[in-house]
């Protein structure tokens, strides 16, 4: 903000003093901290988009018409209204595609027209039931964030939660914003990048921090079926697996997200497609670069890799395309969370004052996904 | 309280069944004059009528029965006649304004008449009754001014009635547009203030039916599309 503007509205010449207040505060504190006061002093609707869609499903519809809205508006992931009780029950995401897939699959197929007539509310319903949970408003207390939320809370309930996205919905008026997620946080962070001063560890390599999956890493090759993709997926709870060929080294990425693919070309019934026929579809082999990175990066080349990649992991690979791990954009988010964790029982008194405005749950470390 | 007697005077021929119909009097003026007065035939030059300043012209109307009618203007103690208006020399070495009401002119106005009596013809006498209440209120220009209701059923439309044009700004919809963030599909494109709290509808197709709406969040803008299935 131009510091010769005239503001004459009350409310924005106050956001404009907190915004100062803002600028002021990242000159007198630690360059170690300013990540943390970043997230700290920026709210989820300083996040939101100036002008976004969101994606509101019936919980009538059938599970079949909810994904071809998703495939339409090519979205990864819907809020659920439920007309008779006014209120949002949950969201729908590609897991449940997968889930549904896995269903009809091990149901040899009888329950397909299941799942072209079922509806959503059914779904959830039968979900809510075999995971044990008796609930009878069916979550109608579905977790979200306000938009007056930090942004290090919105991280911290990402993080503790396991899942990549949250709804940010407004308290008084129910309306669904958006939906807060760690790369949307990541390519917020990196716009004030270069006006922020620079914590030490953004120049220090991968090898040094030592961040991301490096052991027990679940690789498939070109003849994997699909089925066998979706039971991983289904298990562990990632979001993309890389593909290796016969030497072992990198060839590909099959994504949750390439199974909307699935649904927009409605090949879904054949599960049994080993890899090597899907992954040509998906991706222009001339133009498709799979986004990779070496042991030596550094943490800075890292975020310009997700963020203008528009990636949520990059694969390790060594200079001969072998894999040596995976780093995730929730690593990151993780490593950062930690880091000022460290810095807060360095100083007794770290968050200058901001740490008292309710922060959430405190993150506690758990164990990682993959 | 002249124009009264006047009006009294035409509206005993009325009775006598002599119709009248309106004519309209105008002296252009000259910024300095202050006052005008109308003599003229009808009210055998005893009674003078003011005339009413309107923008460039004092301006009087009366209801005259058919016949040729001499008229002359009384400004501020002048006695003037109209040059752009057709005249005749009166007996004092001057010279009177003239003005004919021709039967055609009845005809014109019965037709008009006729027109509002079957569109409503209790307003138009209620008209009547207000002119005769205040006569002294300067009467407007002749002619119809209620609205006509639109028919309460739908047969009595004429076919060629359709629904008014939807605002142009209305056929933009940022739904329906571009964005140049192909990546990141949720992203649109800011929408004028003029679409926010509109509600758009994508026909309904496979039994699903999808409704839009634009609604502003402090300075940001959310665009919800709601999937409902019809049955």
């Amino acid at each position: 903000m131009s510091d010769h503007c005239v503001v004459i509205e009350p409310a924005a010449l106050s956001e404009f003093r907190t915004k100062r207040v803002r600028r002021d505060s990242y000159q007198r504190i630690n360059s170690e901290e300013v990540y943390q006061s970043f997230f700290l002093t920026h709210t989820c609707y300083d996040c939101m988009p100036k002008s976004g869609k969101v994606l509101l499903l019936d919980a009538r519809l059938s599970i079949r018409k909810a994904f071809f809205a998703l495939v339409y508006n090519s979205v990864r992931a819907a809020l659920i209204w439920h007309a008779s009780t006014s209120s949002n029950i949950g969201l729908i995401t590609i897991s449940d595609f997968i889930n549904m897939l896995i269903a009809a699959y091990d149901a040899k197929w009888s329950s397909v027209a299941t799942l072209e007539s079922a509806s959503i509310l059914e779904w959830k319903q039968n979900l809510y039931k075999k995971n044990a949970v008796t609930d009878p408003t069916l979550g109608s207390t579905i977790f979200y964030l306000n938009p007056e939320d930090s942004l290090y809370k919105a991280i911290l309930t990402l993080i503790e939660r396991k899942v990549h996205r949250i709804p940010v919905i407004h308290p008084d008026t129910h309306d669904f914003l958006y939906l807060i997620t760690h790369k949307r946080i990541l390519k917020f962070l990196y716009l004030y990048i270069y006006d922020l001063p620079q914590p030490h560890y953004i120049h220090q390599s991968l090898s040094e921090l030592k961040i991301g999956t490096f052991n027990k890493l679940v690789m498939i090759d070109l003849q994997t079926k699909l089925i066998e993709v979706l039971r991983i997926f289904q298990a562990i709870r990632i979001s993309a697996l890389p593909v290796v060929d016969g030497e072992k080294r990198l060839c590909g990425v099959y994504s949750k997200f390439d199974i909307m693919h699935l649904a927009a070309t409605r090949t879904y019934a054949n599960l049994d497609v080993p890899l090597c026929d899907i992954l040509d579809s998906i991706h222009d082999h001339t133009t498709y670069q799979l986004a990779t990175c070496k042991m030596t990066d550094q943490l800075f080349e890292l975020m310009d890799k997700f963020v203008s990649r528009e990636v949520h992991r990059l694969i390790i690979v060594d200079n001969s395309q072998h894999i040596i791990g995976i780093v995730s954009m929730s690593d990151l988010m993780k490593f950062f969370v930690a880091s000022f964790e460290k810095l807060s029982r360095i100083n007794s008194n770290p968050l200058n004052g901001n740490n008292n405005n309710n922060d959430g749950p405190i993150f506690k470390s758990v164990p990682m996904d993959i | 309280m002249q124009q009264y007697l006047t009006q009294q005077a035409v509206d005993a021929e009325l009775k006598s069944g002599k119709k009248t119909i309106p004519v309209v009097f105008k002296y252009p003026a000259s910024p300095k004059d202050k006052e005008a007065l109308l003599a003229g035939s009808f009210t055998n030059w005893k009674e003078t009528i003011v005339m009413v300043k309107s923008e460039n012209d004092f301006v009087a109307i009366l209801d005259l029965p058919e016949g040729r009618h001499e008229y002359k203007f009384f400004i501020d103690g002048r006695w003037e006649y109209d040059l752009n208006e057709p005249s005749v020399d009166d007996s004092h070495s001057g010279r009177n304004n003239v003005v004919t009401v021709k039967k055609s002119d009845f005809e014109v106005m019965e037709a008009l008449q006729l027109d509002s009596m079957t569109t409503s013809s209790s307003h138009s006498s209620n008209i009547n009754k207000q002119k005769q209440n205040h006569p002294e209120m300067a009467r407007s220009p002749p002619g119809l001014y209620d609205k006509t209701w639109p028919p309460a059923n739908r047969e009595e439309f004429s076919p060629t009635d359709k629904p008014p044009f939807l605002p142009p700004h209305l056929l933009n919809i940022i739904l329906n547009q571009d964005t140049a963030a192909h990546y990141e599909p949720a992203l649109l494109p800011e929408p004028n203030h003029v679409m926010l709290k509109h509600l758009y509808a994508l026909s309904i197709r496979d039994g699903v039916m999808v409704l839009s709406t634009t609604a502003r969040y402090k300075q940001k803008f959310v665009t919800t599309c709601f999937y409902k299935p019809t049955g």
